[in-house]
């Protein structure tokens, strides 16, 4: 069985990008290891490959041409939570003490 | 109607077709005039906030309609509201919802399902004629046999996506949930077709079928039957079963040997799409954001404190299925079964026209019961998750009720396309049988 240490779980957090609470961290450490262990059985049940595309699931695309669709700044201004000079702002992406 | 929280947003104004609609009307069938219809909060509807029973998207409002919205005004139907659900669906109880649970109209200390719990409350106690659900391993059909009503999950790519907020894209697919099948049948054929705004969607034109239970093959999909199942409901979905075969439908015991894989199958699947799919709230392009410093503590915290525990845990769940060295074990694994169970359906379906199971192995169980407890609460969706997998289309209907007094559910599954099958199925059946007839008391819900 996979297990999943406190450490694992920060880590995914990580990569998730979502900071934990200790509230989130008792929740997550009682059941995450517990689905994982639930989801482990397909990991020793015995099927092929798939096949490389499903063609059941595949539609009738449409032709690879570009579609003139642009979403409005006015659409974009209210739907950002913070928009100046006709752009979304966000904040710094560089700080001076990053790791 | 208030008290049974199954609707969000309750100061919205219900649209009605307007005059400037009435051009396009009159050329089109009008077949939903006069219809009032709620909408599950994950599917746009513009100038109408849409949250998805999360906090993350709280002060959102949708700057266009779902190609769905789009087609339902078409055909003149009346939007009244939103409904509540688990947060980005994930649940089937509603008690995930960032607005609290939504309660069952038969029974208000019970949950009314989910993730579409809202929508199927409002059906039951009659505050809409049709609601608008989605279903990704059974959040239309779970809830409409918790609150008794009818419920259809299509054909995938039956139904445009487009609007729907995603959680596991190749599942997602939206469907209506009525009292009676006819009214089910008469949004789907308005909302159905192809749509060039989701290339997954393929041409198909709804049509009656006018299927004849005369030699009809039903097969009995032995993995399904043999699961813990309450007695009460098992003996429900045989009723229905012997009313076909007293009608000359002919009966098998059939085998989807893949199918005890389907619901581990699927929390890999899911978490994997979920996670991607969710990482566009991200604080910057929503409404909700967390005052912070820097780019990357504005997502960690945005996404830390807007979305809930059932979330987090999904999100988690599929970071670790796609990682590095786990990625060929569990999503891969999981896609080929994934598949094998599409093709189980394909080769069972050579040999019998539809399946019929129960849709819930418990009847709607006390608001609390499972929340604490996510593997009893997945498997809430263990009847309904194989249709999903296989991408085939499902029906629940209302089979007949416990001594207790509460909705008992039975879904009829048929090949991919045949959307019609089932739903004349359940249309026959209504038309001799009174369950789809009866309705909550009052006393239950005020």
């Amino acid at each position: 069985m996979t297990e999943l240490s406190r450490e694992d779980i920060n880590h995914l957090a990580k990569l998730a990008r979502i900071s934990l609470s200790d509230d989130d961290h008792k929740i997550l450490e009682r059941d995450l290891p517990k689905i994982v262990e639930f989801v482990d059985q397909i990991t020793r049940a015995k099927v092929d490959a798939a096949p490389t595309s499903a063609t059941t699931r595949l539609a009738e695309l449409r032709s690879d041409e570009p579609q003139n669709r642009t979403l409005s700044k006015e659409i974009l201004k209210k739907t950002a939570p913070e928009f100046k000079d006709g752009f979304v702002q966000v904040p710094a992406v560089f700080t001076n003490n990053n790791e | 109607m208030s008290e049974l929280n199954a609707f969000l947003h309750t100061d919205l104004k219900p649209i009605s077709p307007s005059p400037l609609d009435s051009l396009e009307l009159a050329r089109g069938n009008r077949s939903l005039e006069g219809m009032k219809v709620a909408i599950k909060d994950n599917i746009a509807v513009a100038d109408w906030p849409l949250t998805a029973g999360s906090k993350i998207l709280d002060g959102y409002i949708s700057p266009y309609d779902a190609t769905v919205i789009t087609k339902l005004k078409r055909a003149g139907a009346t939007l009244i509201g939103k409904t509540n659900l688990d947060e980005f669906a994930m649940g089937s109880s509603t008690e995930t919802s960032a607005f609290g649970p939504a309660l069952n109209p038969w029974d208000n200390t019970r949950v009314p399902g989910g993730s579409s719990g809202g929508s199927a409350a409002a059906v039951a106690a009659g505050l809409c004629d049709v609601a608008l659900g989605s279903d990704t391993a059974g959040s239309i059909r779970q809830p409409a046999a918790f609150c008794g009503v009818t419920g259809l999950k299509p054909t995938y790519g039956s139904v445009s996506r487009y609007g729907l907020v995603a959680l596991a894209s190749s599942f997602d697919v939206i469907g209506a949930m009525a009292y009676k099948a006819e009214d089910v049948e008469r949004v789907f054929a308005a909302m159905s077709g192809q749509d060039e705004f989701d290339q997954t969607t393929f041409s198909y034109k709804y049509k009656p079928e006018g299927v004849k239970v005369d030699g009809l093959k039903i097969g009995l999909p032995r993995e399904l039957w043999e699961l813990e199942i309450d007695p009460e409901i098992k003996k429900a979905t045989q009723e229905l079963v012997k009313f076909f075969v007293d009608r000359g439908a002919k009966i098998s015991d059939v085998s989807l040997p893949s199918l005890p894989l389907a619901l581990p199958a699927y929390y890999v699947i899911l978490p994997a799409e979920a996670s991607a799919n969710l990482a566009r709230f991200d604080g910057i392009r929503y409404k909700h954001s967390e005052p912070t410093e820097t780019l990357l503590e504005r997502y960690t915290k945005t996404r830390s404190v807007g979305f809930g525990a059932e979330v987090k845990r999904r999100i988690l769940l599929g970071t670790f299925a796609l990682s590095v060295g786990h990625y060929d074990a569990y999503y891969q694994q999981a896609v080929n079964v994934q598949r094998k169970i599409e093709q189980e359906h394909q080769e069972v379906f050579e040999k019998v026209d539809v399946l019929i199971s129960p849709t819930t192995p418990s009847l709607p169980f006390k608001i609390g019961e499972k929340i604490d407890d996510p593997i009893e609460m997945y498997k809430s969706d263990l009847l309904t998750v194989g249709a999903n997998l296989a991408g085939v289309p499902a029906i629940s209907l209302p089979v007949g009720f416990s001594k207790s007094g509460l909705p008992i559910g039975a879904q009829i599954i048929a090949k991919r396309g045949s959307d019609n099958v089932v739903l004349d199925l359940a249309k026959i059946f209504q038309a001799e049988t009174e369950h789809h007839n009866r309705r909550p008391e009052p006393s239950n819900h005020q």
